[in-house]
């Protein structure tokens, strides 16, 4: 058994149920059928309880313990689920959070820092379970004692006997042990009170492999031995068995946990008291600490008919959710390491640049058979390219959800009233995409809350709703993927950024300049407009950061404003950062690719004479001549044609020699020297194993426009 | 070890080892079909938990367990299994044959 790996697991799995816990406080408040969520938050509390203790994480039992007990009595109405509980649970997760990263960096006990941290959640929690004491019996008094995260006395089995349940593997014979010897053992370092021996998953007769082992063993033992030397017994067999041994005067919940994660054997209730670890009231007791029967009716017909306990039906119930709910979750989904996926799409890069020359070869050779070969071939690599770059899709929407909660920390923070509203959460985009943009979105939206959104009596002043808007959007445009921030906030100061712009020589006075790129100047380096620095933003840091992330991604980001209507911020990236449909053109002797999903048409060449632009069906079309923009050689050919290129609902052409058609585009990066080359976003390898350049389309539509603009203005002089 | 004549007319008897070593062997006897009324384990030398699974699945067909030698008794003891009605004596259980 690798328990690294296991815990490895444990942190991952701990960590998505903490992220669910956020989601669903944070719905929680607003929502009108609260059960569903408080079970939800509930299970995880308790999932990650119960799995915690398996590893013997002593303090993030006893901490997630206190918490799922609040939490059992929100669910049993004891509690109401207010806004001041839901903070003070959020604080509750980020502590459980916080032992969790602490076990994944390594350190099994937590520092006494951290545990003093929990120490004021604890107490809060107790007051709220010591209110409504009629159902608790035990938490009343606060306890005292800072280090066992106390659950008093009467939460404990009256008992001191040890309580060990194994089930051996079914190997365990085969591999020549015999649980027996293991058992005789035991009578050596103690003796055993009672024993009760599990024959549930002994199979029919006919279905019985005489050489497997199916029966387990729940013992009460009495040994003045401790723990350590209890599990030595088993020491063969470790890897083997399922064993749980737990100590005299165990908690009730420890019990039921037990109870809970043996499967079938949802008799091991009775079992306990059987072979005397508890009581029936100790394990009524226990059990009632456990989840409510999700199923009435059917837990009271298997009452009538089996006459079985009725808290064995709930306990067993439970654990069959459990079962189902994680088998259910296990079929729809596998974990990769992320490497593993990378490798995958080097691989498929490759694949594409191997078939592409196969194709070439094959095209040489004129085998009608070959090339229909090699063309069924390309079309399937098309569609392992396509899937692999699927698997590498994620959906935005978790990243988008996380915000709900820096919104609604923030918001309180800034005693500000305000919601987030989400959109196009199915939207999908590459997971290093997903990973990256995740910090320059909490800038734009700190941002937005910040300085977009005004006080409460200021948006009063302006007739606005007192409850502030932002809003998350993303969806696909032609190729990319466009995220929009927006806010029902003041607004951009136009004439203010202007002002700053040219007191920090960012701008020449009097020089002409549109909204998009006066709004533009507040992603430069050390530009802040706010007149008041708070601990969120106004530094003058953040928002150039952003822009340089966004275009670290290949993306842009605009900003545009109605003032005293909001702020919206549009980021667009692309969608895949490894291979994507290209479009090759020719130019002289060289060739370059182009984003196939940024081509609108392609044209014959025409020009209005004398200028750089043509007349695309009545409209204006600036263009940029390839040949001169890369200072190619020869003179352009005849027959020349136009790519007419659209980024961000703005158009431009380009003036190529040949169209030479589409073409899979592998993108490997340039080397750091042409890190500065402009209008160039990245190489791939043809079938010929010649290298052609991606162009870079978004800066070369803002550079034909910009010329145009600039050739308007020197016909003009200022 | 071989398994043997039945003793009462409709009771298996097993003697020698009831191990994993003869476990294959022993459950189309144990485990016959139709279920044999009875099991006779006067004569097993000893026992294992393969064996006790052997046992379990007979009983649970219904199949009695009429007696058991002492190898048999000290583990069923142990595990706190029922023991038979006559705790046999091994030798005694032979004359019933």
């Amino acid at each position: 058994m690798n328990l690294d790996q296991a815990l490895q697991t444990f942190v991952s799995e701990s960590r998505e149920l903490l992220e669910d816990m956020e989601t669903a406080l944070l719905a929680v408040e607003q929502a009108a059928d609260k059960d569903d969520l408080v079970n939800a938050i509930f299970r995880a509390a308790h999932t990650i309880k119960g799995s915690a203790g398996l590893f013997d994480l002593g303090p993030v039992v006893a901490f997630t313990h206190v918490v799922e007990s609040v939490l059992d009595q929100v669910r049993d109405g004891a509690l109401p689920m207010a806004e001041g509980l839901v903070v003070l649970l959020l604080g509750c997760r980020d502590h459980i959070s916080a032992l969790v990263e602490g076990v994944a960096a390594g350190q099994l006990e937590p520092s006494a820092e951290l545990l003093a941290a929990g120490q004021p959640l604890v107490d809060q929690l107790r007051v709220l379970l010591a209110a409504p004491a009629a159902n608790t019996p035990a938490v009343a008094a606060p306890a005292p004692a800072a280090k066992t995260p106390a659950v008093a006395a009467a939460d404990r089995a009256d008992t001191d006997c040890w309580h060990i349940s194994l089930r051996p593997g079914p190997d365990v014979l085969r591999n020549g042990m015999d649980p027996l010897n293991f058992i005789r053992y035991l009578q050596t370092l103690g003796d055993i009170v009672s024993m009760v021996t599990v024959d549930s998953a002994l199979p029919d007769a006919a279905a019985l492999d005489p050489t497997a082992c199916y029966l387990g063993y729940e013992i009460a033992y009495r040994s003045s031995a401790d723990k350590q030397a209890i599990e030595n017994v088993f020491e063969f067999v470790r890897d083997d068995c399922e064993l749980h041994i737990l100590p005299p005067n165990s908690h009730f919940a420890d019990y039921a946990l037990l109870i809970e994660r043996q499967g079938e054997e949802a008799k091991l209730g009775e079992m306990l008291v059987r072979c005397g670890t508890l009581t029936q009231r100790e394990l009524d007791q226990a059990l009632r600490r456990q989840a409510a029967v999700p199923d009435q009716p059917l837990g009271q017909v298997l009452v009538a008919q089996q006459a079985v306990q009725p808290e064995v039906v709930e306990a067993a119930l439970v654990k069959q959710k459990q079962i189902k709910d994680s088998s259910a979750q296990e079929s729809r989904s596998v974990r990769v390491d992320a490497d593993k996926l990378d490798q995958l799409i080097n691989l498929v890069g490759e694949l594409i640049i191997a078939g592409a020359n196969v194709n070439l070869i094959a095209g040489r050779a004129q085998i009608s058979e070959l090339q229909e070969s090699t063309s069924k071939l390309s079309m399937l690599v098309e569609e392992v390219r396509d899937s692999a770059l699927q698997l590498r899709m994620v959906k935005i929407g978790a990243t988008f959800n996380r915000f709900q909660r820096v919104v609604h920390d923030v918001s309180r923070d800034l005693g500000k009233n305000i919601v987030l509203e989400i959109a196009g959460e199915d939207t999908e985009l590459d997971k290093t995409v997903v990973e990256k943009i995740s910090d320059p979105l909490m800038h734009l939206v700190r941002n937005a809350m910040d300085h977009g959104i005004e006080s409460a009596e200021q948006r009063a002043e302006r007739g606005k709703p007192a409850q502030g808007m932002l809003r998350l959007n993303a969806f696909h445009d032609s190729g990319s993927i466009v995220i929009t921030v927006q806010d029902d906030g003041g607004g951009l100061n136009r004439e203010r950024i202007l002002a700053k712009a040219v007191e920090r020589g960012l701008v020449e006075s009097g020089h002409h300049m549109s909204d998009g790129e006066v709004y533009g100047l507040i992603f430069e380096p050390g530009f802040s407009t706010a007149e008041k620095v708070t601990n969120l933003s106004g530094r003058g840091v953040g928002l150039d950061v952003v822009k340089r992330n966004i275009t670290a991604l290949r993306g842009t980001v605009e900003m545009s404003s109605d003032p005293g209507q909001g702020t919206t911020v549009t980021i667009r990236l692309p969608l895949t950062l490894a291979i994507i449909d290209g479009f090759l053109v020719g130019v002289g002797k060289s060739t370059f690719a182009i984003p196939l999903d940024m081509i609108e048409e392609c044209i014959a060449f025409s020009a209005e004479p004398g200028h750089d632009y043509t007349n695309l069906r009545g409209e204006v079309l600036p263009f940029i001549r390839l040949r001169q923009l890369f200072s190619v050689p020869g003179a352009p050919t005849r027959g020349e044609n136009i790519v007419v290129l659209k980024h961000a609902e703005q158009k431009a052409g380009l003036v190529v020699d040949t169209l030479l058609g589409e073409f899979q585009t592998v993108i490997k990066p340039l080397g750091q020297m042409f890190s500065q080359v402009k209008c160039i976003s990245g190489s791939t390898i043809l079938g010929s194993g010649e290298v052609a350049l991606i162009l870079d389309v978004p800066s070369l539509v803002r550079q034909a426009i910009h010329s145009g603009v600039a050739k308007k203005a020197e016909s003009v002089p200022a | 070890m071989k398994p043997a004549v039945p003793t009462p007319p409709e009771a298996v008897r097993v003697e020698g080892e009831m191990t994993i070593f003869c476990a294959e062997a022993l459950k189309p006897l144990l485990l016959a079909d139709p279920a044999p009324a009875a099991l006779d384990l006067a004569a097993v030398t000893e026992i294992d938990t393969a064996g006790v699974q052997l046992l379990l699945a007979a009983q649970r067909r219904g199949t009695q367990l009429l007696q058991a030698s002492e190898a048999v008794c000290e583990v069923l003891a142990l595990l706190h299994l029922p023991l038979p009605p006559a705790v046999a004596a091994p030798s005694p259980a032979k004359a019933v044959s």
